[in-house]
């Protein structure tokens, strides 16, 4: 193993305090070192030390992790565990090759036409029953709807909308919601024709792969003032294209350029104003805080102002709000169980509440949650907080009628 | 060592206990000073009886065998020095009991210091122990290593508050001593003889903690002085006039600096030290007690004197203190952080000769710590890849321990010897204690297979 010398730098802080293992979710449920970021930490710096060879064994054991980033926040010597950790995958896989699973879902994730085909296929399984596991994919991708828009003249600005993969064919309510709430408030929304925002690649050790999206992405932006998303993931990939092409000089600073110009929905919501909403929405909603959007983009009171705001909407923040939930984009699928054990508490903290809507901005933390809630039985559905706006807007209905409190 | 010996504790354990891949044995080769040693085998025990099963087995072959809470030591304790079986107690972190009543927790040796603390705070008890890692170390290695933090001024060490434990001995015994019980004369002090062992004496697999009720309130003062002499005369003072402090927190001149280059506080970088002053207890003493403290302070020359008023405000006062780790380590890539204990009216001269030894071998030390009880920290900057610095950095550790000892005071307030002490063992200790010691080393352990070469062996 080789790794860029700033991070061999970064990774050398690391004292072995062991203050990782007090905030790692995997490590809480497991109270395995390897889960932890100190032990994983101690495995690349064995293996840059040439103590421990390139194996699928180290492969899995990197696998073990949610990068969800509470041991970076935690640690007190700054140790960027999950840059290091994103190096090291992707060192692993340039030795090991990606396994077959890997490499046919990026390709899918790469290709809007096999995508499209793969979701509707996927679609139509599920109206077998099969799948169940999976969320329901949208009858209509959000890009094939057609929704009202303004002019440019119309408008008091235009906006690109970056409508992530899932948001495009699974989540296409909230993505629907998304453009109804900006033309609401007196925006045109463009969505130009991006790719896959990459952070599955980076996960995956496709670091290539996530730098060739990120320049294509760069390219498709770059006549937009002002990029919407209303992912938690893709925020918070393309906020860090600055680093990931931090060595191209064609694209480093278009990349840095570009950070400074993409919101969350809610962060932009909030920061540039929105019309107060008016529809009463009589239904109490606890909101799950995303790592991508708390931790990495460090959005978090928005979109609690967002929901707040709504008329009779009794919003109750439920106990380890910004705890993962377990999903860990692919994690919940290559580790069913252990996905399920550190989700459990999540979905404790949701029926604790009573709150029959749980809001959440990230599409991957909504597979989850939805698993969780099913798993243990619940009624309560995930929401984007989007969602609940543009029904308080009278825009969209999105919420079911046995949550109205009566 | 034997290539069998997964296989063999496999067939012992259940499934799933036993790991002995490179991978794994990387992974149980450390512990909180970066010191490695690999074990063969890592076991991840889940019961007293699997435990015993592994000493029976190992103590027949002579295996060693190195307990381990979270690997969160300072000494090296639990680095398994000569291979053989790193024994994980992590995972047996049930909380068994908190028994209002008689006021005693019943745990087992896995538990979270601070998971403890909270759950005993619900109770409306307290747990007072609080070494700075109690957010990830183990009760069952603050017994060991006799843990202690800053609040053992008033409250004392982990020692204080150990009433029974199980324990596994190296044959595989389990036995039960004290227990709820708070007189308890019978026979030897064996609870204490286990306390702060370092695992070199029987594997601790459950303890009966005493709790006390819990102060009602708490006061946060921060004094800031311009010479180092006020500050640790207040020290001593605050203890004349009467009041035992809760907690008593110095840092020096060079903790000041990085603190204030990392955080830019506004901490005047002319003053020499801070002390960081808690009192606790029922309000209308803490009211009578921060007074004090306040006029031990004033008379002392304190340039500013500030007491939080509420709880956010006192975290705003503590942070200077809890900046100092991150701190640290944006001036250096490594740390190596000194635990030594003088008489509480040597402090000063203790620090000034640590400041003598800094300039002497052209390294950056910052002194912090707990000057209520004599527990100075001195932490050495450094990077371990640079070898000609790593042989200051040794000269400039056995200086400090030879101050240390030479002020009357000790090698290890609160981390143990370990590993990384032993070679200083008998700077501290007149050879004829050495030898008890050892003597009861194997009494325990005849065969020497708990946590060998750790303590003993370097002087």
């Amino acid at each position: 193993m080789t790794m860029q010398t700033a991070l061999q730098e970064a990774l050398f802080r690391c004292n072995k305090c062991g203050s990782c293992t007090a905030t790692c979710p995997l490590y809480e449920q497991t109270k395995q070192e390897g889960m932890a970021a100190r032990g994983k930490l101690a495995l690349v710096e064995a293996a840059l030390e040439g103590n421990l060879p390139v194996t699928p064994a180290l492969r899995d054991r990197l696998s073990d992790c949610l990068l969800c980033g509470a041991c970076k926040v935690s640690c007190p010597s700054a140790v960027p565990t999950t840059a290091i950790f994103e190096a090291a995958r992707a060192e692993v896989a340039e030795k090991l090759g990606l396994p077959l699973w890997q490499k046919a879902f990026l390709f899918a994730l790469d290709s809007p036409s096999l995508l499209g085909v793969a979701t509707r296929t996927g679609g139509l399984v599920q109206q077998t029953g099969l799948l169940s596991f999976a969320p329901p994919i949208a009858r209509c991708p959000y890009r094939s709807r057609r929704l009202p828009n303004l002019t440019g003249e119309q408008a008091k600005a235009t906006v690109a909308f970056f409508v992530g993969c899932l948001m495009n064919t699974v989540y296409a309510d909230v993505a629907e919601a998304t453009h109804r709430v900006l033309v609401h408030n007196g925006y045109r929304v463009e969505t130009p024709a991006v790719g896959c925002c990459g952070m599955p690649n980076r996960g995956m050790g496709d670091r290539e792969g996530a730098r060739r999206l990120a320049r294509q992405n760069i390219d498709a932006l770059a006549r937009y003032e002002t990029v919407v998303t209303d992912c938690a993931t893709c925020g918070s990939a393309l906020k860090e294209y600055g680093a990931l092409l931090a060595d191209d000089p064609a694209y480093a600073e278009r990349a840095k350029g570009l950070a400074g110009r993409v919101y969350d929905i809610a962060e932009f919501l909030v920061r540039f104003g929105y019309e107060p909403p008016a529809g009463e929405l009589p239904v109490r909603v606890t909101y799950h805080e995303s790592c991508h959007l708390g931790r990495e983009q460090k959005v978090k009171a928005q979109p609690r102002q967002l929901l707040r705001s709504i008329p009779g909407l009794d919003f109750v923040e439920m106990s380890g709000a910004d705890a993962c939930c377990g999903g860990g984009g692919s994690f919940a699928f290559t580790h069913p169980e252990l996905g399920r054990q550190v989700g459990a508490a999540k979905g404790e903290s949701i029926e604790a509440t009573g709150a029959p809507i749980v809001a959440t901005g990230c599409p991957g933390c909504s597979v989850q949650l939805r698993n969780l809630l099913r798993h243990q039985g619940s009624t309560a559905v995930v929401r984007h907080p989007v969602q609940l706006l543009a029904t308080s807007y009278g825009r969209m209905a999105t919420i079911p009628s046995g949550s109205i409190i009566s | 060592m034997a290539s069998g010996l997964g296989a063999d504790l496999r067939k012992l354990l259940a499934a799933g206990r036993v790991m002995d891949s490179l991978e794994e044995r990387i992974l149980y080769a450390y512990d909180g000073t970066s010191q490695k040693a690999l074990p063969d085998a890592v076991v991840l025990a889940d019961s007293s009886s699997e435990v015993s099963a592994v000493l029976k087995y190992a103590v027949a072959r002579g295996i060693p065998v190195v307990p381990r809470g979270a690997g969160t030591g300072l000494s090296g304790g639990s680095v398994p020095a000569r291979g053989g079986i790193a024994l994980s107690l992590a995972a047996m972190d049930r909380i068994k009991e908190i028994d209002a009543e008689n006021m005693v927790a019943v745990v087992e040796p896995g538990v979270i210091t601070g998971r403890l603390q909270s759950r005993v705070a619900e109770a409306g008890m307290y747990y007072p122990p609080d070494p700075s890692s109690l957010g990830y170390c183990t009760i069952g290695g603050n017994i060991a290593e006799n843990a202690g933090g800053p609040h053992c001024i008033k409250y004392g060490v982990t020692k204080d508050y150990v009433m029974g434990l199980e324990v596994v001995l190296p044959n595989g015994d389990i036995v039960r001593l004290g227990g709820k019980q708070v007189k308890n004369v019978t026979g030897y002090n064996l609870v204490q003889f286990f306390v702060g062992s370092e695992g070199t004496l029987g594997v601790i697999t459950e303890a009966t903690l005493k709790l006390i009720p819990r102060p009602r309130t708490v006061k946060t003062m921060l004094a800031i002085f311009e010479r180092l002499d006020d500050a640790a005369e207040s020290v001593t003072g605050i203890l004349q006039a009467g009041v035992t402090p809760a907690s008593l927190e110095l840092m020096d001149q060079r903790s000041i600096h990085c603190v204030e280059d990392f955080l830019h506080l506004g901490l005047p970088r002319d003053a020499e030290a801070i002390l960081l002053i808690e009192a606790d207890g029922m309000p209308e003493a803490v009211e009578s007690e921060a007074k004090a403290i306040a006029e031990v302070c004033q008379r002392m020359n304190v340039r500013s004197f500030t007491t939080a008023a509420n709880a956010q405000e006192a975290e705003v006062l503590w942070q200077a203190r809890r900046a100092i780790s991150p701190a640290i380590s944006k001036l250096r890539p490594s740390k190596i952080g000194e635990d030594i204990c003088v008489p509480r009216s040597r402090v000063p001269e203790m620090i000034r000769r640590v400041q003598r030894i800094a300039d002497e071998y052209q390294l950056p030390i910052v002194i912090f710590g707990h000057a209520g009880d004599g527990n100075l920290h001195p932490n050495i900057l450094t990077d371990r890849r640079d070898k000609q610095e790593m042989v200051r950095v040794e000269q400039a550790i056995a200086a400090i321990f030879a101050a240390a000892t030479d002020l009357g005071g000790t090698l290890s307030g609160e981390h143990g010897i370990g590993l990384t002490k032993k070679p200083f063992l008998s700077l501290d200790l007149p050879p004829e204690a050495i030898r008890l010691m050892q003597d009861l080393k194997r009494a325990a352990d005849p065969q020497g297979i708990l946590n060998p070469g750790k303590i003993f062996g370097g002087e």
